[in-house]
């Protein structure tokens, strides 16, 4: 089934017959199809994928540039934001270090006072302490009881002498409660020095985070250089958790990342250190609505290319197809033209030959014919030979057979000599026995009975005497190779009054034709007879003679019952 | 006695030529013979004869051209074309020119004889 759909569909060079065998090369339909296809695809499709993906890339980038702008924006200011807001607490604390003398500072009451004046501006100092160069807490206001406490061995202290201010990770301490320290280092006149330290709760930076009105989908966080909350994350963790995002991909050129986090959800994310402290601030996105749209955008935009694709190529095959198919065509029929004028030619040929050989054996024949006569005619008037009867059928035994010599000579000019003439009155009965004598010796052999009637008496026709001669001769021939031996042959002649026509009807009882060959039969080159060396082209030839000559043919066939050729002459000559 | 009716043949063929004036003698008709057209139109100024039996393709003056000159000069004496080269157009032609009959070499000799008596 599918066989034959695809047998029906298939371009007709892909099964028909190579015209021209030894040029291969340059009427290879099938490379010239394919060639066709590919080129005119590739020059199709070519433009489509670039501007798709030109298109797709522009638009990914315009995308980037929404989400990531806003983005990088608020991470930077709100990184400025903490940064001025812990910088504020360190130049308070410095501006108290230097106003107030070591001596004053120590005094309980004066620091007291400033951790009260602290408290009242800030709202969120938690304790005050001096720490001496031993390491030892001399004066401390605050909840707890730590005056007195060494901190020489802490490293906090160790990182304070060096860098003469220091902000400590946010820890939980006594109260339990989340908090970080500002450590400000003062030299004293006479090389010594001390260390003011204060708590601060790490409310207020909760605040001032809570305070970027972030969407549902946001979250903002610090975190310290290991990665530690340093304030709660909405999806990620509690104070002093662990941050750990993962499968970071990084856009390159930029401060936006991404990540999935445990569950496998994808998040982008941006992180800015604030300056001057162990901190970064990190502000996570889900995938925005743009982002997903690009993801639609991409699948729609694949889709149309896909569909694009497509339809360009069954574009690009159907008309491949049409064109090749005509080309196929237009080179069948220069090829058949080309057979055509060959044969017609070598018919020419043949007659002129055949005229030249009769009228060359025709003057040796008369003289042959003169000489046997004189002969016979010496015998006849001499006395002596008179009654030698024997003698005298030899001589008649030569003037036969040259009679039959020339019945065969006129025989071959009356065929070959009509080959320039173009209408005449012929007389169809004469003309078919014409072809018929040439046909006699077969005829014999093979058995064949030949038979021409007609049913009434059948008017001169104006036509091409050797155009008819081709006709029937052809489709007689085709009935001698179709029937078998002792087969017969029957031509009957018929004039049609009202069309003005006469009707031959060459019937044979031979091998018949099959419907499907029947359709195909006056096409050129087809033949089921190629690997005899048929060319398929006597009945298109003899199609042409006919339609030349302003008739019809028409065939009519049965398989194993004979066929049957109808040929319909017009009496008068038309104007061709 | 009236003097036998002559009969002028003219044919480039020398045996056709001669074999059939000797089948003719024999049968008491008077030939003459010509191996070509000028030479034929010589010895028909000069004996006259009744009927020319005239080749068409010859060396020379052609057949026809020989046919047209008797016509023209000698309206009196008939003409039978006897040819090896039997086209139509030739044969009709000849017939218009005024020929009696045409025949195609090599001819039957019953039928010639048949013709040449009835028109002499």
């Amino acid at each position: 089934m599918l066989k034959k759909i695809i047998q029906q569909i298939s371009p007709p060079f892909l099964k028909g017959t190579n015209i021209y065998k030894e040029e291969q090369e340059l009427f290879n339909y099938r490379n010239l199809w394919i060639g066709v296809i590919l080129l005119i695809s590739f020059v199709s499709i070519l433009p489509l994928l670039i501007l798709t993906f030109l298109n797709l890339n522009i638009y990914e980038k315009y995308i980037q540039a929404e989400v990531e702008y806003p983005l990088v924006r608020l991470i930077s200011n709100t990184q400025k934001s903490i940064n001025f807001f812990i910088t504020q607490k360190k130049s308070a604390l410095k501006f108290i270090v230097l106003n107030t003398p070591y001596e004053e500072i120590k005094k309980t009451s004066v620091l007291g006072k400033i951790y009260l004046d602290l408290k009242t501006s800030f709202g969120n100092i938690v304790d005050l302490g001096i720490i001496d160069s031993q390491g030892i807490q001399i004066n401390y206001v605050g909840p707890y009881e730590l005056k007195g406490k060494n901190y020489k061995q802490q490293d906090w202290y160790k990182e304070v002498l060096i860098k003469e201010e220091y902000i400590s990770d946010v820890f939980l301490g006594y109260r339990n409660t989340p908090h970080f320290t500002i450590s400000i280092k003062q030299n004293i006149s006479n090389g010594d020095f001390f260390i003011l330290r204060t708590t601060i709760d790490t409310s207020q930076l909760i605040n001032l985070l809570g305070s970027l009105e972030l969407d549902e989908n946001s979250d903002a966080f610090i975190l310290n250089q290991n990665n530690v909350f340093q304030t709660p994350s909405k999806f990620f963790g509690e104070v002093l958790e662990i941050f750990s995002p993962q499968n970071i991909k990084c856009i390159p050129d930029s401060k936006i990342c991404e990540f999935s986090d445990s569950t496998g959800k994808t998040w982008i994310f941006g992180k800015e250190k604030i300056k001057g402290t162990p901190f970064s601030f990190v502000l996570v996105k889900k995938p925005t609505i743009l982002k997903s749209g690009l993801s639609i955008l991409k699948k729609e935009t694949l889709a149309t290319l896909v569909l694009g694709i497509a339809i360009v190529l069954v574009v690009v095959v159907i008309i491949s197809t049409k064109l090749v198919t005509k080309i196929y065509y237009a080179d069948l029929r220069r090829a058949a033209l080309i057979h055509k004028v060959e044969h017609t030619n070598k018919l020419a040929s043949i007659g002129r030959l055949a005229a030249g050989v009769a009228h060359e054996i025709n003057n040796p024949l008369a003289i042959i014919n003169e000489t046997a006569g004189l002969i016979k005619d010496i015998f006849t008037f001499s006395d002596q030979y008179k009654e030698d009867k024997k003698l005298l059928s030899l001589i008649d035994s030569i003037l036969k057979q040259v009679d039959r010599c020339r019945t065969i000579t006129h025989r071959l000019l009356g065929f070959a000599r009509h080959i320039d003439v173009k209408i005449e009155e012929v007389d169809l009965q004469t003309l078919l026995e014409e072809v018929l004598s040439f046909l006699e010796k077969e005829a014999q052999y093979r058995d064949i009975h030949v038979n021409i009637t007609k049913t009434q008496e059948i008017p001169l026709i104006q036509s091409d005497r050797s155009k008819l001669q081709q006709i029937f001769l052809n489709i007689i021939n085709n009935a001698f190779a179709a029937v078998k031996k002792g087969g017969h042959i029957d031509i009957t002649l018929d004039y049609l009054k009202e069309k003005d026509m006469v009707k031959v009807a060459i019937k044979d009882d031979g091998i018949g034709i099959s419907p499907e060959n029947l359709k195909k039969i006056f096409d050129p080159f087809f033949s089921t007879k190629k690997d005899q060396g048929g060319t398929g082209l006597g009945l298109s030839i003899t199609y042409g003679l006919v339609k030349k000559l302003k008739g019809e043919i028409q065939v009519e066939s049965q398989v194993g019952k004979g066929t049957t050729f109808f040929i319909f002459l017009p009496v008068k000559a038309k104007e061709a | 006695m009236t003097p036998k009716p002559k009969i002028l043949i003219i044919d480039d063929e020398k045996d056709y030529l001669e074999t059939l004036t000797e089948r003719l003698k024999l049968r008491g008709f008077d030939c003459l013979m010509a191996l070509d057209g000028e030479s034929g139109l010589k010895v028909l100024a000069a004996e006259k004869p009744k009927l020319v039996l005239l080749d068409l393709k010859m060396p020379g003056l052609s057949g026809l051209e020989v046919l047209k000159i008797i016509r023209e000069q000698y309206p009196q004496t008939r003409v039978i074309i006897i040819t090896g080269h039997g086209s139509e157009k030739e044969k009709k032609l000849c017939l218009e020119l005024g020929a009696v009959e045409c025949f195609n070499k090599p001819v039957d000799f019953k039928v010639l004889i048949k013709k040449i008596k009835e028109i002499l």
